[in-house]
């Protein structure tokens, strides 16, 4: 077993920052780093995150710090919560520190109805929405895939979504990429990952994956609400889901292939879920295209969704003649492994940054950043924990300088799913919730009880610690009014 | 540690789904930990046994085996609504200690049928600090659900 970590092992930088230093651990090549108040500091020691985190810098090749953020959670192998950027060429490109579920992200939809225009309709939208956009175990969507078809979302991502129409030209302008990471190749993806893909366009899964109607309830930037069309009281939508069971296989799959060459490249892993192969050799790099297929296949999945909710609106609002409109803010990806450039201890440097559990936070003037958002920087969307605030955030010069232009992604949880189940009934949270005024549609209710507020730390606290650090800047406060989950 | 009296047992994990499963022999502890895996999913005396598929993985270590037969019998559950409950394991060939390009193999029958009411999704099965452990005289390990 690990040698235990304490909170005296830290070196405290400033009042939102920890480090552990090399020399608390002979096999670290890099520090790990650790955003989080006092409280959060002690959360992260309650489980293993922090230990994750000291396995994962003894990997070869990274630069700077393993950075854990102050949602972390114990994940597997490494936290969710936890960015990491390995050289490019000469590091490790490593599955099990992207996540299984590679791109899970968030799209933030707006709309110009205020919560008095929409409270009337509420519970028929959610339903109208519930059914439109399948959810749960083992869920078909509407939009089935020939192999050929398949091959087309995987090249194409959100490009697929605009040419057959469940898109508009502006959403793919409004998220990360572009909506197309564009090294895919749909060859190396694997015929099993394909298999499970195929009925799952259009789905949203099970598990934390939701879709969340809100209102928007306090604004923190007004310049930055603005640009972004947020007002006060206006109702939203975020949609939080990932490449489905394609994502999942993907990294299966590539895990398994990398088990049986990693002797070949002399890496001594910690855990084998932090298995990883060297990113410029044939594995690595048959990999990286890999998930591109499967980042493509949610971008596709998130921009299907989003249509299918401007449908549900449509169906509800149209007949008793509520002009609406409903555009799209932002969508960005929370598990993802990207090729970019950092500065870093002064050099500029091509690194593979590894997100898991950690949102991309550019900041102002980054290129790659659409027209509308070059001067203030890249939208972040935080989800809450179900019936809590979520947040808007923006990147900012110091996420780019602190944490390779990455920020936190939730809540993070705090007690495990088999306690939640045992102490929480999904009935009495759904009334607690409704008591609220949170609208509740939910195909099981172990689910919902697993995913109970108090199974999560507090977003807010979260947040709070993200924005004084200066590693992304608060904009605007969502709470919500309609929950929709498998 | 408890004793082997169980097959299997649930244990906590944060953000996900954990079982620990034991076996007398390796073959066992394989089969074992399928039925603890399936137990999360589904009530294993209402299944029948309409349904078999044969199973063949090959990986580079004992514990590479394990999670590959594990998610093979995943991908199955997702692609066809199978849910398994008796496992034969015909063959179990670990790959030489002694012999990094060695490559151990499994054949097994899984036995189930189809169900739509499944409680749960398991996504993946995790090499999360899976080592398979042995105690006077069995074998177990621990098995984290990705869900």
């Amino acid at each position: 077993m690990a040698r235990e970590i304490r909170k005296q092992d830290f070196r405290r930088i400033h009042e939102y920052l920890w480090e552990l230093p090399t020399s608390f651990d002979p096999r670290m090549n890099v520090p790990v780093r650790i955003y989080a108040d006092e409280e959060l500091l002690e959360d992260a020691l309650g489980d293993l995150s922090v230990h994750q985190a000291v396995n994962a810098a003894s990997l070869p090749g990274l630069v700077g710090a393993v950075v854990v953020m102050p949602d972390v959670h114990m994940g597997y192998g490494f936290p969710i919560g936890g960015v990491m950027a390995s050289r490019v060429p000469g590091g490790i490109i490593s599955p099990g520190a992207i996540g299984y579920d590679i791109n899970c992200g968030v799209r933030l939809l707006a709309t110009n109805l205020t919560y008095e225009q929409i409270a009337p309709h509420l519970a028929e939208l959610a339903s109208r929405i519930y059914y439109n956009c399948p959810s749960g175990v083992g869920s078909e969507g509407h939009v089935p895939l020939t192999a050929k078809q398949l091959d087309e979302v995987l090249a194409e991502g959100a490009r697929w979504a605009l040419r057959h129409g469940y898109a508009r030209p502006e959403d793919l302008e409004h998220t990360e990429e572009f909506g197309c990471m564009p090294n895919a190749d749909p060859d190396k993806a694997t015929p099993k990952a394909k298999e499970r893909g195929k009925d799952q366009l259009g789905t949203l899964g099970a598990g934390n994956h939701f879709i969340e109607v809100d209102v928007v309830d306090e604004i923190f930037d007004p310049v930055g609400a603005e640009r972004m069309g947020l007002f006060e009281g206006q109702v939203a939508v975020q949609i939080h889901c990932g490449s489905r069971g394609f994502g999942h296989q993907i990294c299966t799959d590539y895990l398994q292939r990398f088990e049986r060459v990693i002797h070949k490249y002399g890496i001594k892993l910690p855990d084998k879920e932090l298995m990883c192969a060297p990113i410029d050799s044939p594995e690595g790099q048959d990999y990286l295209k890999a998930m591109a297929c499967a980042a493509n296949f949610a971008f596709c999945n998130r921009q299907i969704l989003a249509h299918y909710i401007r449908k549900s609106f449509e169906e509800v609002l149209k007949p008793k003649g509520i002009a609406h409109d409903v555009w799209q803010v932002y969508d960005i990806a929370h598990n993802m492994g990207k090729i970019e450039t950092h500065e870093i201890d002064g050099q500029r440097m091509t690194v593979c940054v590894h997100r898991k559990g950690a949102t991309r936070a550019w900041g102002p003037g980054s290129p790659g950043l659409p027209k509308k958002y070059t001067d203030i920087g890249q939208p972040v969307l935080i989800p809450g924990s179900m019936g809590t605030a979520s947040y808007v955030l923006l990147g900012t010069p110091g996420s780019m300088a602190q944490t390779f232009g990455s920020t936190c992604h939730g809540a993070g949880r705090v007690m495990s799913r088999a306690q939640a189940k045992r102490e929480i009934r999904g009935e009495k949270l759904k009334a607690e919730l409704e008591s609220q005024g949170i609208v509740v549609r939910a195909g099981s209710m172990a689910g919902l009880a697993e995913e109970a507020p108090r199974a999560y730390k507090d977003v807010s606290r979260v947040v709070e610690v993200v924005h004084h650090a200066g590693i992304a800047r608060k904009v605007a406060r969502l709470r919500p009014i309609a929950v929709i989950k498998g | 540690m408890s004793s082997p009296a169980q097959p299997f047992e649930e244990i906590p994990h944060t953000a996900d789904w954990a079982i620990r499963a034991y076996g007398r022999t390796l073959p066992e502890l394989f089969a074992n930990a399928a039925m603890g895996m399936y137990s999360l999913l589904v009530d294993l005396d209402a299944l029948g046994e309409s349904e078999r598929r044969e199973v063949e993985v090959e990986a580079a270590s004992p514990e590479g085996l394990l999670v590959a037969w594990l998610n093979e019998l995943v991908y199955h559950t997702e692609r066809e609504h199978l849910a398994f409950r008796r496992f034969e394991i015909h063959e179990l060939r670990l790959p030489d200690p002694g012999d990094p390009d060695s490559i151990g193999r499994l054949r097994a029958t899984a036995y189930g049928e189809r169900t739509r009411e499944m409680r749960k999704y398991i996504k993946a099965v995790t090499y999360h600090n899976v080592a398979i452990q042995q105690d006077d005289g069995y074998y177990w390990v621990e098995l984290v659900f990705d869900v």
